[in-house]
């Protein structure tokens, strides 16, 4: 199977949903956007423990107790730090102060702290450590769920084949608005939605869902 | 990739969500004004830990004896103040007595406190010292910029969708007449801003914690996520 292939598939399938097997209405060029438009959705609205094809790790070592977010980064899970991996602790920006005069949350090696802000020396966003040591070098893991690539014809979707049913209603969804056809197109929503449920309901629910697939709820 | 073709991409999906894709009813002036509406409304309804891109911090030398300083102008709403080495406390303003007169607070330069009125931000130190090229710094989300076909938006792509659907919204609203069917564009202008409250709420959700705006990301709730979609 060629590069795009599986992009041109879901194109297709999108074509027949709408009865449209030819480029006479809706645009091949409409059609992927929809398409990609559709994989950010899933992407915001799917538990990341269902999509593992859409994680990743960064691993580097800091200059200045910083380092700059992964060129595809889209949100962490996870960040370890030093050779023995110790997993820094999300820290509230309002409550810097802690960090500074705290005895209780006193940031080490072996108790990390991490936040994202703005640096003024850097002039651009970054993954701050604490660990007492503004100079720290110590290596990083950052576990983070990366941002897609579009498909085109000649590239294909990264999300698994479990999700493309999920790509072509939202895309089907999309032609149909763009047909004015807009009670229909809500009709497509709710089944999409219906769906992203029903694979949500997999993951547990109110935790981290890195466990392993279960039972529909 | 020149500056503004990223602008020039989002508008481009507008016009395609639309079925207008030569501009016939709707001018790009209008659609990028619409996509600027919707940037700034995400910026109200997404917690900051969602909107990392636009933390900034401003940071300028210490006037001696001048206790008041210019908000940045791309300023929206501040985090946290550092004045010298220390960090600030924010006080209410209608408290301000309380730093004149209550013993239990002694503002000084190494306990200070600072509030925003007029547009500056005010430092309460007894007397501000300038003795080395002292700074302090304000960490504050700023606006969005504003987009247009020379300028792209410094969110990144994820939240395009929803600010495309806002602008979908509400070019749909500006072209609807009175909405006696509820099939037509009023009622499908009213159904894509839902859409971009329950995108803004999506990204809340994962964007959770007991402490508000900051917090790793998480899974939606699923219940919740149930009412938004049944809303």
């Amino acid at each position: 199977m060629a590069a795009g292939d599986i992009a041109k598939s879901l194109r297709d399938t999108v074509r027949a949903r709408i009865g449209e097997p030819s480029e006479t209405g809706v645009e091949t060029v409409d059609i992927y956007a929809f398409l990609n438009e559709a994989v950010y959705d899933v992407m915001w609205r799917i538990n990341d423990g269902a999509m593992p094809e859409m994680t990743d790790l960064a691993t580097g070592t800091l200059t200045n107790s910083r380092v700059a977010l992964p060129a595809t980064f889209w949100r962490e899970w996870l960040v370890q730090i030093g050779a023995s991996d110790y997993v820094a602790q999300q820290w509230d920006i309002s409550e810097l102060d802690a960090l500074a005069n705290n005895t209780l949350t006193a940031p080490s090696a072996t108790n990390p702290y991490y936040f994202v802000w703005y640096n003024v020396t850097d002039a651009a966003i970054r993954l701050h450590v604490e660990v007492g040591n503004p100079a720290d070098s110590s290596a990083y893991d950052i576990f983070f769920v990366k941002t897609p690539t579009d498909m085109s014809d000649s590239v294909d979707p990264e999300l698994t084949a479990a999700l493309h049913e999920l790509l072509v209603d939202y895309c089907t969804m999309r032609c149909r608005e763009q047909r004015g056809e807009y009670g229909e197109a809500e009709r497509l929503r709710r089944g999409y939605i219906a769906k992203i449920d029903a694979i949500n309901s997999r993951y547990r629910e109110g935790s981290r869902n890195e466990g392993r697939g279960g039972d529909a709820n | 990739m020149a500056a503004g073709d990223i602008s020039k991409t989002m508008l481009s999906r507008v016009r395609a969500r639309l079925g207008d894709k030569a501009g016939n009813t709707w001018s790009s002036s209008t659609l990028y004004a619409f996509l600027n509406d919707g940037f700034r409304a995400l910026a109200q309804e997404v917690p900051d830990g969602a909107l990392f891109h636009l933390t900034r911090i401003d940071s300028q030398a210490l006037v001696g004896a001048q206790s008041n300083y210019d908000l940045p102008t791309s300023y929206l709403r501040p985090r946290i103040v550092k004045y010298k080495t220390l960090y600030a406390k924010r006080w209410p303003i209608r408290d301000l007595q309380a730093l004149r007169t209550n013993t239990a607070y002694t503002p000084s330069e190494t306990e200070p406190y600072w509030y925003i009125w007029d547009n500056d931000l005010h430092f309460v130190v007894g007397t501000v010292t300038q003795g080395n090229g002292e700074k302090y710094e304000l960490w504050y989300l700023k606006q969005p910029v504003t987009i247009s076909a020379s300028v792209d938006p410094e969110l990144p792509r994820q939240y395009f969708l929803p600010v495309e659907t806002y602008a979908v919204s509400r070019a749909l609203e500006s072209i609807s007449g009175p909405d006696e069917t509820g099939q037509g564009a009023a009622a499908e202008a009213k159904r894509q801003m839902a859409l971009f409250h329950e995108l803004c709420f999506v990204m809340a959700l994962r964007f959770r914690t007991d402490v508000p705006y900051d917090g790793t990301p998480n899974d939606p709730d699923l219940r919740a996520l149930r009412e938004a979609v049944t809303a």
